[in-house]
């Protein structure tokens, strides 16, 4: 935090100054990690497809964090998505490959769009505590960082072009982790961060696929969730409902909170 | 062209403090220009704000084979947004959460987010069967943001 001696870059959210605003308030601490996008793109997926299906050869040699979204009557959705309606759309990340790993469909054609992060799913990693403090509003004029893609125009205006922008909200990320499941609550795997953030931050989740070793995004039912606190988050998923061996979890945390605006 | 980190393009490089900035790999940087992050637009032209937090009751009845949309949020980028919503169940507990999409076991009842060029809509999707009980008159809580990367990329 300010004051630890430490050199280090911070800016502000529009609003805010870097000299009071709290962790949810700065948009950039070079202390901590940003959520880079490495690569995005395309897959159709169709009836002529056998699974798997390599969609992107990404080289990076560990699993990165991704993002799959699949589109259906005009309109673009998350997934996992165990509905009708998302049947075709799952895939997985290996240490090589983005894959398509799907053997149901619902709909087809459909187009997944998808992104990869240059960071790895299997990475431990928490930082350090920051002002917790509620959030201080500074009035006024105030100068930023903006950063556009290669080529773009800053003054353009969309903000798909835009790379960074220190008046925005960043994705900043807390911390992470990953592990074999602990089995110590009766009829649940879990896996458990503490994060003391004094808040509830968002969270991303993933699990390991014990068949093939990749890892795929865990989707959300009411047996497969997190209980979120200010001190700590655990994933928990029904042993039952699971039904293969101790999965191992990885979650993310975000230097945001879920519990209010 | 999937790749689009381009990792000559230094214009502003922020790294870990730890070694020079040409020794570091892609990973370490904090902040890279040939990188794109998520950030959550504000004074775009959105119509309604581009993060948010609000309350919900689920009604006190559901039909079978029926939407019902929990909220709409115009955002007006022009083009379909990178999202995500998390919802919190607070007739369960104040601390359970989970992201959307969000669903109950065997019972084709689904809480969705979905998005277009001008909107995210949150929605109640339900399936084969009615509910006069159970999952209706619940309290719930939604957390969202919209980000400035287009899910389907960059042209």
């Amino acid at each position: 935090m300010i004051g630890d001696s430490t050199p280090k870059i911070l800016t502000a959210r529009a609003g805010y100054s870097v000299d009071s605003a709290n962790d949810r308030e700065l948009s950039f601490n070079s202390d901590w990690p940003l959520l880079p996008i490495e690569a995005e793109g395309t897959f159709e997926v169709n009836d002529s497809l056998s699974a798997p299906v390599t969609i992107y050869n990404h080289g990076l040699g560990y699993a990165p964090l991704f993002k799959v979204f699949f589109e259906k009557d005009g309109y673009l959705y998350p997934t996992p998505d165990s509905t009708s309606a998302g049947l075709g759309s799952t895939c997985a990340v290996s240490s090589s490959n983005l894959v398509w790993r799907d053997v149901y469909f619902s709909e087809t054609p459909m187009n997944l769009y998808w992104k990869i992060y240059r960071r790895p799913i299997e990475k431990n990693e928490d930082q350090a505590p920051y002002s917790l403090t509620a959030a201080t509003t500074k009035k006024g004029g105030q100068g930023k960082i903006v950063i556009a893609m290669p080529g773009k125009d800053i003054g353009g205006k969309s903000p798909a072009n835009i790379s960074f922008d220190s008046s925005w909200r960043q994705l900043i990320i807390d911390s992470s982790k990953y592990a074999l499941a602990s089995t110590s609550d009766f009829g649940y795997y879990t896996l458990t961060i503490d994060h003391n953030l004094g808040y509830r931050p968002m969270y991303w989740a993933y699990y390991k696929d014990a068949d093939n070793n990749e890892w795929r995004q865990m989707g959300s039912l009411d047996v497969y969730r997190a209980i979120v606190t200010t001190t700590s988050i655990t994933w928990r998923i029904s042993v039952g409902t699971w039904g293969g061996d101790t999965p191992t979890l990885a979650l993310i945390l975000y230097k945001s909170t879920i519990s209010s605006a | 062209m999937p790749k689009i980190f381009d990792e000559t393009y230094n214009l502003v490089r922020v790294g870990n403090g730890l070694a020079d900035l040409d020794d570091l790999d892609p990973e370490d940087f904090k902040l890279h220009s040939g990188f794109i992050y998520h950030g959550v637009p504000s004074d775009v032209g959105e119509t309604d704000p581009l993060e948010g937090y609000f309350s919900y009751t689920s009604p006190s009845s559901i039909a079978a084979n029926t939407t019902y949309t929990v909220k709409t949020i115009t955002h007006n980028l022009g083009y379909a947004p990178d999202f995500q919503v998390f919802i919190g169940e607070t007739s369960v507990s104040s601390d359970t959460f989970s992201h959307l999409p969000y669903g109950y076991v065997s019972t084709g009842l689904y809480y969705k987010a979905r998005v277009d060029s001008t909107k995210l809509q949150i929605l109640l999707v339900n399936g084969v069967n009615a509910w006069s009980s159970g999952f209706t008159s619940r309290g719930y809580t939604f957390r969202y943001q919209i980000f400035n990367t287009p899910i389907k990329g960059h042209s």
